[in-house]
């Protein structure tokens, strides 16, 4: 399976600031990358160049195979992309807007109608149909530009802070819109600063600093990357006071709290080393209930990266 | 796959919603109709004494006014206000998403953002031809008038698009186009073709036909010409819009574009000096005033040193940006920058000898004398090739180290070609007083624009052949130390990552 879209050693410098180092990146049908890092940090110019709209100083980005910066019209047909400050004509209706964005997208007047319905269905958007822009809130501004994104059903979607200005069911809404194109296959990369929410979606998160991508990989994996311990818990059937005893007495670990019969505490990480440790606490006595990894929040994961954060 | 073309109908559709749809437009068309109806009346009811068809006449003359003026600054203004509008919404780069053409969401904006003024550039027409008929005037010379402003207010709305179409905030181009308007209308006697490149002709020809100002009769083939260079322009302007709109980081005059220029400069420029002559003769005036000559010829020469660093500039930006591994547009934009500077040269000497061969045939410079037109056109042609390499030099080592380059290398160019012949004819001027003293140095020759004055206004430089020499080195020295600037600016081979790649996630 080829890679939807690419970034290969993409460079990109405004005079003597270097705003995205030599970024390689590969993203197939289905993926969702969440794109991290403190303000500054390249997120919004590598989604720029992706989308076509900034020429990189040095490197290429491909969409389809093909280089975005070009004349391949089909490749601007197939990338969607919502900037943090919401494109639009402030006089014209939501309506008149999109109808717009179909023409240049080239739907015929039937299927625009459609997808218009369809997503302004999607982001609650249908009794502002008739609405000049210039009268609606940030967050409706916001859903106006996911609209405006979505409706020429791109393979690729690039959104750059899409949530800022959503209420909390509204963010719900666009989380549901997403896990639903990422089944449908597209290829996604989003940037965000609230964590939760991509935690939620991403199937694989880059944390960028400085211009360059300084951790990644799939979501579950990052959360847990480069630790030699980890927090597990554990709940055992009649043993109160005498779990924390038994837990401490094991070579190893830490950080022990028990409430109740249910106790957490830091050990190795790894299969083995917690197989092995089970099998201890078992060897010992202790009736094990249950035996698990605590998992660690993104917001966790982000932290412990050592992002150097200058917001 | 390339571009296809397709009509910009989704752009022309929301710029006349933005300029207020049906209603708006119903209600200042109607307005405007009432206005100049009732301003007719108004005319008619205080020159109750004079004859209808005097009145018509008279109004004529004030709408030539609304004509010109409302068509090429409102149309202007119109075009900047719609891009300005889209910059600052972000719909700019809203366009540059989707798959509108770059030619398409140009188009778009030429059209789409005049509409209103050109309704009520039609209405006036309409109005117009009315008038004639009651003044029993000629209705064609009306209409012909309108067209000739018309086909020039288009190039100059197209040269809008494209002056508004970058990076950021876009300049308003009505400022820029009275600029040029007063230098159009110097141009008129110091260097012909500029009036007709920059569209200043048909549009004071339109209106001093409208106007029914008494002048010389205009050939139909002339007005067709006027038509088709305005056409021409158009065209030219709005293919370079349409490429800064893709790719505003690369310049749109590049090595392709920039020698279009050139040639349409060169072309115009004989043209302008041909059309001059033939409109002083008809006038019954002299037109063979050689001083006059002698120095229009020179000063479209001397012009044609500008125009040509448009190609060498865009050419040596690209050819920068290249070597720092920047995808370029297409074969196009990557002609060696050193060979656009040779082609520049020689696309001039060779359209004024060729095109020119009537109008510098005419001049009495001594230079000219039998043998000497040869030598003349071997030092002009030196001269050029000089300057063109020298500016290559300059520009490629500023582009290549300053933040600023253009004004950079403009400084140092006016410097040399400008300021050395400039100070040495100060100089022999001051020692004017001194008898025998009163003579250029060969420091006049050192600079292309001495040699060219020297050359072909008969002024009297010595040794122009050493100071065309020391123009060559001067040159190669330029050249020498771009080259130098440009391996030090970008020392590795082009496309060389100086950070180790990013390693790409997992699938």
């Amino acid at each position: 399976m080829s890679a939807i879209v690419e970034a290969d050693n993409v460079r990109v410098e405004f005079g003597p600031l270097v705003a995205v180092r030599d970024i390689s990146l590969e993203l197939l049908g289905g993926q969702l990358l969440g794109l991290v890092g403190p303000n500054g940090a390249g997120k919004t110019t590598l989604l720029r160049v992706l989308a076509g709209l900034l020429a990189p100083t040095r490197g290429l980005a491909r969409v389809l195979g093909k280089p975005v910066l070009g004349e391949h019209e089909l490749v601007r047909q197939h990338i969607g992309f919502a900037p943090d400050s919401p494109p639009a004509y402030e006089d014209v209706t939501i309506y008149q807007f999109l109808r717009f964005i179909a023409g240049a997208y080239r739907l015929d007047r039937a299927t625009a109608d459609e997808r218009i319905d369809f997503w302004l269905e999607q982001l609650w958007l249908t009794d502002k149909r008739d609405t000049p822009i210039k009268n609606l809130s940030r967050g409706m501004r916001q859903r106006v530009t996911l609209a405006r994104t979505f409706i020429p059903q791109p393979h690729i979607i690039l959104l750059d802070e899409p949530l800022i200005g959503l209420d909390p069911a509204g963010r719900i809404q666009l989380r549901k819109i997403l896990s639903m194109l990422r089944e449908q296959g597209c290829a996604m990369i989003v940037s965000s600063h609230i964590l939760s929410d991509l935690e939620e979606v991403a199937t694989h998160i880059a944390i960028i600093e400085q211009g360059r991508i300084l951790r990644w990989g799939k979501t579950e994996s990052l959360q847990h990357q480069h630790e030699d311990r980890r927090t597990y818990r554990l709940a055992a059937i009649g043993m109160n006071s005498e779990l924390a005893t038994a837990v401490s007495a094991m070579e190893g670990t830490s950080e022990v709290v028990v409430d109740g019969n249910i106790c957490t505490f830091d050990y190795l990480a790894g299969d083995e080393a917690a197989a092995g440790l089970l099998k201890t606490l078992v060897d010992r006595g202790v009736p094990v209930a249950s035996f698990g990894v605590v998992k660690r929040t993104l917001e966790e994961a982000y932290l412990r990266s050592g992002v150097k954060q200058v917001d | 796959m390339g571009e296809r073309f397709h009509w910009p109908v989704p752009m022309w559709v929301v710029q006349y919603q933005l300029l207020g749809g049906h209603r708006r437009m119903g209600g200042v068309l109607a307005i405007s109709t009432a206005v100049l109806v009732v301003g007719f009346a108004g005319f008619r009811r205080l020159l109750l004494d004079m004859p209808l068809a005097t009145v018509a006449g008279g109004t004529l003359k004030t709408l030539a006014f609304l004509q010109c003026g409302g068509l090429v600054l409102g149309g202007c203004g119109a075009v900047h206000r719609a891009i300005l509008r889209d910059f600052e919404t972000r719909m700019l780069e809203s366009h540059r998403l989707t798959p509108m053409s770059n030619i398409a969401v140009a188009l778009g904006y030429l059209f789409g953002s005049t509409l209103q003024i050109t309704s009520l550039f039609l209405l006036v027409t309409v109005f117009g031809v009315v008038l004639s008929l009651i003044a029993s005037l000629r209705v064609d010379v009306w209409l012909t008038g309108s067209l000739l402003i018309a086909s020039g207010a288009a190039a100059l709305w197209s040269a809008s698009v494209f002056v508004c179409t970058r990076l950021t905030k876009p300049p308003s181009p009505v400022g820029i186009l009275v600029g040029l308007s007063i230098l159009g209308n110097v141009g008129l006697v110091t260097v012909p073709g500029l009036g007709f490149l920059l569209c200043a002709y048909p549009v004071v020809l339109g209106c001093m036909m409208i106007q029914g100002v008494p002048g010389p009769t205009v050939p139909p083939a002339a007005v067709v010409g006027m038509l088709v260079v305005d056409a021409i322009l158009t065209m030219f302007w709005l293919s370079c819009a349409a490429a800064k709109y893709r790719r505003p980081d690369l310049p749109a005059l590049g090595a392709v574009r920039g020698l279009t220029l050139l040639t349409l400069w060169l072309v115009l420029g004989m043209i302008g000096l041909v059309a001059f002559r033939a409109v002083v003769g008809a006038l019954g005036r002299s037109s063979g005033n050689p001083v006059q000559l002698d120095f229009q010829w020179a000063g479209t020469l001397v012009l044609s040193l500008v125009v040509m660093l448009w190609p060498i500039q865009g050419a040596v930006e690209c050819y920068v940006l290249a070597r720092r591994g920047t995808r370029l547009r297409g074969k196009a934009d990557r002609v060696p920058a050193g060979v656009v500077a040779m082609l520049a040269a020689a696309l001039i000497v060779g359209t004024s000898v060729l095109f020119g061969g009537d109008i510098w045939a005419q001049l009495p410079s001594a230079t000219l004398s039998s043998a000497g037109a040869v030598m003349a056109w071997l030092l002009t042609g030196l001269a050029f090739l000089s300057a063109a390499l020298f500016a290559y030099g300059v520009l490629l080592a500023a582009v290549s180290l300053l933040k600023s380059p253009k004004i950079a290398a403009g400084m140092v160019l006016a410097l040399v070609w400008v300021v050395v012949p400039l100070a040495d004819a100060a100089f022999a001027e001051a020692m004017r007083q001194y008898p025998h003293a009163f003579q250029l140095s060969v420091l006049f020759g050192m600079s292309p624009v001495g040699t060219l004055i020297a050359l072909w206004m008969d002024v009297p430089a010595p040794q122009l052949g050493l100071g065309v020499a020391v123009q060559f080195a001067l040159a190669l020295t330029s050249v020498l130390m771009g080259h130098w600037a440009l391996r030090r600016a970008f020392p590795g081979t082009p496309g060389s990552p100086s950070d180790p790649p990013t390693a790409p996630p997992p699938r």
